[in-house]
């Protein structure tokens, strides 16, 4: 009877690894891979052929949705990959690998990253965190930077943030978005780190501005309608239930004549940026550090 | 009084007239600003008379940038073809920045006899002084009176004395309210929010803000001239005094940086009518 093996979840590097593990653990020589639905017909037609020398062989098909037939041979190993959970009562073992997370008190990329580097015999625990910000939650660009790392330390090393810094690349998916959530974390060195690194690349005042805008005008909004007991509050600032249940965290981070002062203060900067006055960036800095702050303050109390 | 040669243009008889009076020189004035608020019929009257005095392949509408001046500097080069002179206008000439503005000097510096050239405006003072100094003659469009303005809207599908008292002398922008029913809603929702009738926060935003987006376009305009209007219409009650500046400034912001989001800009207008 073939081994029929399912691994699913959301983290593509995990489940290729534990895919590419079980296939080899069999110490089976001939393993196949077929990427679903395309190449289906090819790995059936191959899998009902038994082969001469009698050997076992391991098949692995990519973004399968459910179990297609199991191969001939007795001794024959299917791995199926999938995103969601499949059921199967033939499978030998199921592994479920789900989307690490990466909450502020529970950051399983972190004890990932730490754990990948032990299996590499380098220390980590200096550069967790920078990598986890360079590269933001994409486990495979982690892996990748960690490969670099591993190649410059020599083994059982504690890698430094200075030797991280030379062969590291920033590839962290940058957005406004990243800004505003250290200002309401009141993470002012973040905040601004982000705001440079946005910077670099080009002129996104105007982007970081709309952002900035938005997330003030939504934080008034949202006051005015918990103050009014509003029904359809989350209707009506135009987010998802949860959404608003998450967003009240924020009620109280700032006051309300320092909302209405930063929206002044982002408006003008707006029509100064958009009529060409590079200085706007520099007043922008300095409402992220006034916002940060107060946050920082408001969080304290 | 609407002019026969003109048939849809209405008030300014005076600036209607000295246009023709140019148009007939062929040898006289080389440059002209028309220069007033916008949607009185500048331009139609400029194109549909051009069109009548010169040829097709003799005439030019130009863009207000510096490749549209490049363009009016080579058409401008050419002998006329088929007509007494070559001519080009440039509509909304006052966005022209300030490369386009060095480029015009050329043209205008040194004019050939058989070209002419004519900026539409609204406001000849934002041009550099030696452009300024450049033009030979300007012709001043203003609004039309109540009474220009009925006899425009007789003509219209439908006669109504809220859209002229709306319109505030500006019969492009009676079409446009004619057509579209939001902005009168747009107007009586500035009137509540001012008066404090309307909750400034918890009102919805109108689709007219939101949907507003990009350049500057007859919507855009129309847009800020019913948020102004509102403002100005209520500068003797004090409940409105507040928030007055707040949308005035908005409809001016609008207007001047075309690029601006309405409907953030607007939230802001807005939330200030709280303090």
């Amino acid at each position: 009877m073939p081994s029929l093996i399912l691994i699913t979840g959301e983290e593509e590097l995990l489940k290729e690894r534990a895919a590419r593990d079980e296939a080899s653990s069999s110490l089976i020589t001939h393993v196949s891979e077929y990427t679903l639905p395309d190449e289906l017909s090819d790995y059936l037609e191959e899998a009902q052929m038994r082969p001469l020398d009698g050997q076992p062989r391991a098949f692995i098909l990519w973004d399968a949705t459910e179990v297609p037939e199991l191969p001939d041979g007795d001794d024959d190993i299917l791995v199926v990959v999938a995103k969601k959970v499949i059921a199967d009562k033939r499978a030998r073992h199921v592994q479920n690998f789900q989307k690490l997370k990466t909450y502020d008190d529970n950051n399983e990329v972190l004890k990932w990253i730490l754990k990948e580097g032990d299996s590499l015999n380098i220390d980590l625990s200096r550069v967790a965190g920078a990598l986890f910000v360079n590269c933001g939650g994409g486990l495979r660009k982690i892996s990748s930077e960690i490969r670099k790392l591993a190649v410059i330390t020599p083994p059982g090393g504690v890698v430094s943030p200075d030797q991280a810094r030379q062969v590291m690349c920033f590839s962290a998916d940058l957005s406004p978005k990243t800004i505003i959530d250290a200002i309401c974390e009141g993470q002012t060195v973040r905040a601004l780190a982000f705001h440079d690194k946005l910077q670099e690349s080009g002129d996104e005042t105007g982007w970081i501005l709309a952002y900035m805008q938005r997330h003030v005008l939504q934080q008034i909004r949202l006051e005015a309608l918990v103050a009014a007991k509003v029904p359809d509050a989350a209707e009506r600032l135009g987010v998802h239930p949860f959404l608003f249940r998450k967003m009240n965290f924020r009620l109280g981070l700032w006051s309300h004549s320092s909302l209405m002062s930063s929206i002044s203060t982002l408006c003008d900067l707006d029509i100064a940026q958009k009529r060409g006055d590079t200085l706007a960036r520099y007043g922008l800095e300095a409402e992220i550090i006034r916002l940060c702050e107060e946050a920082r303050n408001g969080k304290r109390r | 009084m609407a002019d026969p040669e003109s048939a849809e243009i209405y008030g300014n008889s005076s600036a209607r007239q000295a246009i023709l009076r140019l148009l007939n020189q062929t040898n006289s004035i080389r440059s002209v600003v028309l220069s007033g608020i916008g949607h009185v019929g500048k331009r139609t009257f400029l194109e549909q008379n051009l069109n009548e005095f010169l040829s097709e392949s003799d005439l030019r509408f130009i863009e207000p940038t510096i490749d549209g001046v490049r363009e009016a500097i080579e058409f401008l080069g050419s002998h006329p073809l088929f007509s007494p002179y070559r001519a080009v206008y440039i509509d909304d000439a006052d966005s022209m920045g300030e490369p386009a503005q060095d480029a015009m000097l050329k043209v205008l510096e040194e004019p050939s006899s058989s070209s002419r050239i004519f900026l539409i405006c609204e406001d000849s003072g934002v041009f550099s002084a030696p452009i300024r100094n450049r033009f030979e003659y300007e012709v001043r469009w203003i609004p039309l009176s109540d009474a220009e303005m009925h006899e425009f809207a007789q003509k219209q599908p439908r006669l109504d004395e809220d859209l002229i008292h709306l319109c505030r002398g500006r019969p492009g922008f009676y079409t446009t309210f004619l057509a579209d029913n939001r902005y009168i809603e747009l107007h009586r929702l500035c009137i509540r929010l001012l008066t404090g009738k309307e909750d400034p926060v918890l009102c919805r935003i109108p689709d007219l803000v939101s949907s507003t987006k990009g350049a500057r376009s007859l919507e855009r305009d129309a847009l800020c001239h019913i948020i102004a209007g509102a403002a100005a219409e209520l500068r003797v009650e004090p409940l409105a005094r507040p928030g007055i500046q707040n949308f005035l400034r908005l409809a001016s912001d609008l207007q001047k940086v075309p690029s601006l989001n309405a409907e953030i800009h607007w939230q802001k207008a807005c939330l200030h009518l709280k303090r």
